[in-house]
C-alpha cells in the first residue's frame, strides 16, 4: 500500500490562511481603534485568530479567548459558539492536542442554538470527522462526514462541498475502498473546476491519479496527472507539482517509458526537495531507483536507493514518531473518555446511592414522625380527655355548690314558714324569685362565660333570697368600675357566688349590726378584679381566722379549681386572694378580662 | 269587660294565675272559665269566645299548640305559661307570641297584660298563629318562620331568607335575600339568642350573619366574611376561633 499523495484541505470552517504578517498587524491595529466592546470587534478578533492559527498558535488561542470573553459580555451567541470552534481550531492545528480540540468542537455544537448556525455546526462536525481520520478511526470518522454532508444537503449554497467531497474519497481510499473512493473524488473534481478551487481541483486530479495508477489504468491515470501537474506549474505550488511528477514518474515507468520515467523522477526529486517534503523526496527516489535499475544504471540506482533507505529511515523514525503521536493521542483521547465514563458511572453510582439513602432516610424519618406523632396524639387524646374530664368535674362541682342542698332545702323551708304565716304574698315573691335564680343558674351551668352583667343580676338575685331569709340581715352594693364594661365583659358564672355565701353565713356574727357586702369590679391592667368585701367579724372566736376558714370552705376549692382551669386554658395567671380587714375581710379574685367582641 | 279564659292541666297553676289576676284586674277582666284537658279548653272557647287565653304549653300528653290546631278560628289574644324553656319556647319566641314563665311572677304578669291593652286588646294575629303551628309541627326540628316587631306592626318571614341582622343600640336592622331591609325594635341579643341555634353567628359586636350566606372568609386579624349579597363584613378577633369552628362544622 502506497503512502496516500493525496493533500487532505481540511480547515474548513476556520478558512484558515497563512496569512501574511502585514494583514496580521493591520487588524492588530484596527482592533486596537475599536473600543467598544461589541459583534464588530469579535469578528475582527476572530479574523485575527484564523490568520494566526499556523504561525502563532498560542496567540490565536487568546485571540479566540477574547473573543469568547467578548461575545459572553454582549451577550451575542452566534459569537460565543464560533470563538468556541476556533478554540477547538487552535487546538487542533495549533497546539496538535486533538482531545481539547474535541471538547471544544462540542462545546461550540451545545452553544450552537437561539438560532442555530447551519455553516458554524457543519463545519464543526466537518473538523470533528478529520480529527477522527487522522487518528485513524476511519468509521468514526466517516459518519461524522456523512452527518456533515447531511447538513450540507440542507444548505442552499453549499461552501466547503468540494473539500467534503475530497476527504471522505481519502476515507474510502483508506478504507481500500476504491470504487467509492473514486466516485467522491470525481464528484469533489467536478465542483472543483465547476466552482474554480484550484487547490482542490489539483487534490482531486491528484487522488484519482493515484488511485488510477493502483488500479492499473496507466492511461486514465496519465489524463489527471497531466491536469493536475498543469495546474500546479500555473499556481506555482511545488509541493503538488512534486506529487504530480512522482505520479508522472511511476505511470512512465509501469508503461515502460523508462528515458521519460528517468526524467520525471529526477524532476520530481527536485521538486520534492525543493517543497522541502521528506515524503515525496523518498518516492521520487524510489521510482528513480527502479528506473536506474531497468535501464541497467546499476551505480545510478544503487545511489538512489541507498538515498531511498536513508530517507526511509528517517521517514519510517518520523512515522513511527507519528505512529507513536497517533497512539498517544489515541490513548489519551480513549483514556479520557474511559475515565469520562468511569466519571460518569461513579457520579450515577453516587447519585443512586444518594436517592437510595435519601429515600430510606425519608421513609424511616417519615415513619418515625408518623409513629411519634401518633403516640403524642394518643397521649395528647389522653391529656385532653383527662382535662376535659377534669373540666366536667369542676363545673358540675361548681353547679352544686351554686345550688347547695342547704340552699335548697332552706329556701323551701323559707316559703314554709311564710305560709304558715299566711305571709302569701312573701311567700310568692321567694317563690318566683328562687324559681328565677334556679333557671339562670340551670341555663348557665351550659356555659363557660357569661356577660358580667347577667351574672351581676344572677348574684343579686341570690342576695336578695338570702336576705329576704335573713329578715334583712345586711345590705349589699354591686359597683362596676366605668371602665368595664359589663355587657360585653364575660366572667365564669357565678363564681363570687361561694364568697358571698361565706359572708353571709360565716362572715357575720349572730347579732351583726349594719352587716354589708361590698361587691366591686375594676380592671387591673388586663385582668379583672373582683372583690367580695363584708364588714364581719373576720376572726373567729375559737381563733381559727375567717381567711383560714374561707381557705377551707368547699366553695374556695372550687373556685380554686375553676381559676386553674381558666389558667391552663389561657396560658393566664388569674388567681384569688383573701385579705383580712380591721373588720371584715376582702376576697379578691383576678383572671384575664375576656371581650365577648 | 275583658273575658280571660285559663287553660293548663295542673290545678296550682290556675289557682295561681286567679289568684294574682283578680284582685289586681278584677276591674277590668273577668275569668268566664278554666279549662285542664284539651278536649274541656276547646268547648270553654267555643261557647265563650274569650278575649284573652292563658294557654300552658304542655297539657298532659299533649300541647297548647294543639288545642290551636283543632280551632276553627282563633279571635282572641294568647299568652302562653309554661314552666321550662325549651323547644316550645324557641318556637313562641319566633311567632312572637307573649310568654310567661311559671311560677310566674308578678311584675312579669303586668308587663304582659299592658302589652295587652296597648294592643287594644286584638286578637293574636293570624300569622303569629301560622308561624307558630308551622314552626311547630311534627318533625320540623327547625323553625322556618319568624315574626319580627317592625315600626308599623310586624313581619313574617322565612329564617333562611335572613342574610343577616345589624345592631343599631336598641333597635336591628335586618336584611333580607330580596335585599329588603327592616329595622326592628329588639336588640341584636335578643336576635342572637333566638337564631344561635340555627346557623347563625354573631361574628361581631354589630353584625349577626346566617352563616348560610357566607360566600368568603378573607384572613386578618380578625378576618372579614364576603356575604352573597356583596357586603363584607369585619369579624372580631375574638370571635374569630369559634366562627372558623363553627363554619368548619357545617
Amino acid at each position: 500500500m502506497r503512502k496516500l499523495i493525496v493533500i487532505a484541505f481540511w480547515c474548513f470552517a476556520a478558512q484558515v490562511s497563512y496569512a501574511q504578517q502585514n494583514i496580521v498587524d493591520s487588524l492588530k491595529k484596527v482592533i486596537a481603534s475599536t473600543p467598544a466592546n461589541d459583534t464588530n470587534k469579535v469578528l475582527l478578533l476572530m479574523n485575527l485568530a484564523r490568520a494566526t492559527v499556523y504561525s502563532n498558535p498560542d496567540s490565536m488561542l487568546a485571540y479566540a479567548d477574547e473573543a469568547l470573553k467578548i461575545s459572553k459580555e454582549i451577550r451575542w451567541k452566534r459569537g460565543i459558539a464560533r470563538s468556541l470552534q476556533l478554540k477547538g481550531v487552535a487546538y487542533s492545528y495549533g497546539m496538535n492536542d486533538q482531545i481539547s480540540a474535541l471538547a471544544y468542537y462540542h462545546k461550540a455544537l451545545d452553544a450552537n442554538n437561539n438560532p442555530k448556525d447551519a455553516v458554524l455546526e457543519f463545519n464543526t462536525i466537518a473538523n470533528i470527522a478529520i480529527i477522527f481520520y487522522n487518528m485513524k478511526q476511519l468509521d468514526e470518522s466517516l459518519q461524522y462526514y456523512k452527518q456533515a454532508m447531511a447538513l450540507l444537503n440542507k444548505m442552499k449554497n453549499k461552501p466547503g462541498e468540494e473539500q467534503l467531497y475530497l476527504n471522505i474519497g481519502n476515507v474510502y481510499y483508506d478504507k481500500h475502498i476504491a470504487d467509492s473512493a473514486d466516485y467522491y473524488f470525481s464528484k469533489s473534481l467536478a465542483l472543483a473546476e465547476q466552482k474554480g478551487n484550484t487547490m482542490i481541483r489539483i487534490g482531486a486530479l491528484n487522488a484519482l491519479g493515484t488511485s488510477f495508477i493502483d488500479a492499473g489504468k496507466y492511461a486514465d491515470a496519465k489524463n489527471y496527472v497531466v491536469k493536475s501537474l498543469m495546474l500546479s506549474e500555473q499556481t506555482g505550488n511545488i509541493l503538488t507539482k512534486a506529487v504530480s511528477l512522482v505520479n508522472m514518474a511511476l505511470i512512465q515507468f509501469y508503461t515502460h517509458r523508462l528515458d521519460s520515467a528517468e526524467i520525471y523522477a529526477n524532476t520530481a526529486l527536485a521538486a520534492a526537495t525543493e517543497a522541502g517534503s521528506l515524503q515525496f523526496r523518498r518516492q521520487a527516489y524510489s521510482v528513480l531507483s527502479m528506473t536506474e535499475e531497468k535501464l541497467g544504471k546499476y551505480k545510478e540506482a544503487l545511489l538512489a536507493a541507498k538515498n531511498f533507505n536513508a530517507l526511509n529511515d528517517s521517514l519510517l523514525s518520523d512515522e513511527s514518531k507519528q505512529q507513536v503521536t497517533r497512539l498517544e493521542m489515541q490513548y489519551n483521547f480513549d483514556k479520557k473518555q474511559a475515565l469520562d465514563a468511569a466519571e460518569i458511572n461513579r457520579q450515577k453510582v453516587i447519585r443512586n446511592a444518594t436517592i437510595v439513602i435519601a429515600s430510606i432516610l425519608v421513609l424511616v424519618s417519615l415513619g418515625g414522625i408518623i409513629v411519634y406523632k401518633r403516640r403524642k396524639d394518643i397521649l395528647q387524646e389522653k391529656k385532653e380527655a383527662e382535662f376535659n374530664a377534669q373540666v366536667a368535674d369542676t363545673e358540675m362541682k361548681a353547679l352544686r355548690a351554686q345550688m347547695n342542698p342547704h340552699f335548697i332545702y332552706n329556701s323551701l323551708n323559707s316559703i314554709n314558714d311564710y305560709i304558715d304565716k299566711h305571709d302569701t304574698a312573701t311567700a310568692t315573691l321567694y317563690t318566683t324569685k328562687f324559681a328565677k335564680l334556679m333557671r339562670t343558674i340551670l341555663e348557665n351551668s351550659e356555659r363557660k362565660e357569661v356577660p358580667l352583667a347577667d351574672d351581676l343580676r344572677a348574684l343579686e338575685l341570690y342576695m336578695q333570697l338570702e336576705n329576704m331569709r335573713l329578715q334583712n340581715k345586711f345590705r349589699y352594693e354591686i359597683k362596676v368600675e366605668d371602665a368595664i364594661d359589663a355587657e360585653n365583659t364575660l366572667i365564669p358564672p357565678l363564681i363570687l357566688q361561694p364568697f358571698v355565701e361565706n359572708s353571709i353565713w360565716h362572715g357575720f356574727s349572730r347579732n351583726e349590726e349594719d352587716a354589708k357586702i361590698f361587691i366591686y369590679i375594676k380592671k387591673q391592667g388586663n385582668m379583672i378584679n373582683c372583690s367580695v368585701e363584708d364588714n364581719g367579724k373576720g376572726i373567729a372566736p375559737d381563733t381559727v381566722t375567717y381567711s383560714q376558714a374561707q381557705k377551707k370552705s368547699l366553695g374556695m376549692k372550687i373556685t380554686r379549681a375553676r381559676i386553674d382551669i381558666i389558667n391552663s386554658i389561657k396560658k393566664s395567671n388569674a388567681a384569688i386572694n383573701i385579705f383580712p380587714l380591721e373588720k371584715g375581710t376582702r376576697v379578691e379574685v383576678t383572671f384575664p378580662e375576656a371581650l365577648a367582641f | 269587660m275583658t273575658k280571660v279564659v285559663i287553660i293548663d292541666d295542673e290545678l296550682h297553676c290556675i289557682n295561681r294565675l286567679h289568684k294574682l289576676l283578680m284582685p289586681a284586674y278584677g276591674n277590668m277582666l273577668t275569668i268566664c272559665g278554666t279549662a285542664q284537658t284539651i278536649e274541656e279548653a276547646a268547648r270553654l272557647i267555643t261557647i265563650e269566645q274569650p278575649d284573652l287565653v292563658f294557654l300552658d304549653v304542655q297539657i298532659h300528653d299533649k300541647t297548647g299548640f294543639d288545642l290551636l290546631r283543632g280551632l276553627r278560628s282563633i279571635n282572641f289574644a294568647i299568652i302562653f305559661t309554661t314552666a321550662y324553656e325549651n323547644f316550645a319556647i324557641q318556637a313562641i319566641k319566633f311567632s312572637a307570641i307573649d310568654y310567661l314563665l311559671k311560677p310566674v311572677d308578678e311584675d312579669d304578669l303586668n308587663n304582659a297584660l299592658l302589652k295587652f291593652m296597648d294592643n287594644a286588646k286584638q286578637k293574636t294575629a293570624v300569622e303569629k298563629i301560622d308561624a307558630l303551628l308551622v314552626n311547630t309541627q311534627a318533625g320540623n326540628i327547625a323553625p322556618k318562620k319568624i315574626i319580627v316587631p317592625t315600626v308599623s306592626g310586624f313581619e313574617f318571614m322565612d329564617v333562611a331568607d335572613i342574610v343577616r341582622c345589624n345592631s343599631d343600640i336598641n333597635y336591628t336592622t335586618i336584611y333580607l335575600k330580596n335585599k329588603q331591609k327592616m329595622v326592628v325594635a329588639k336588640t341584636l341579643k335578643e336576635f342572637e339568642s333566638m337564631l344561635s341555634p340555627y346557623s347563625f353567628f354573631r361574628i361581631h359586636n354589630s353584625h349577626l350573619v346566617n352563616l348560610a350566606y357566607i360566600k368568603s372568609y378573607n384572613k386578618g386579624k380578625g378576618g372579614s366574611v364576603l356575604l352573597t349579597d356583596g357586603t363584607e363584613l369585619e369579624v372580631s378577633s375574638r370571635r374569630k376561633d369559634e366562627f372558623l369552628k363553627k363554619l368548619a362544622a357545617m
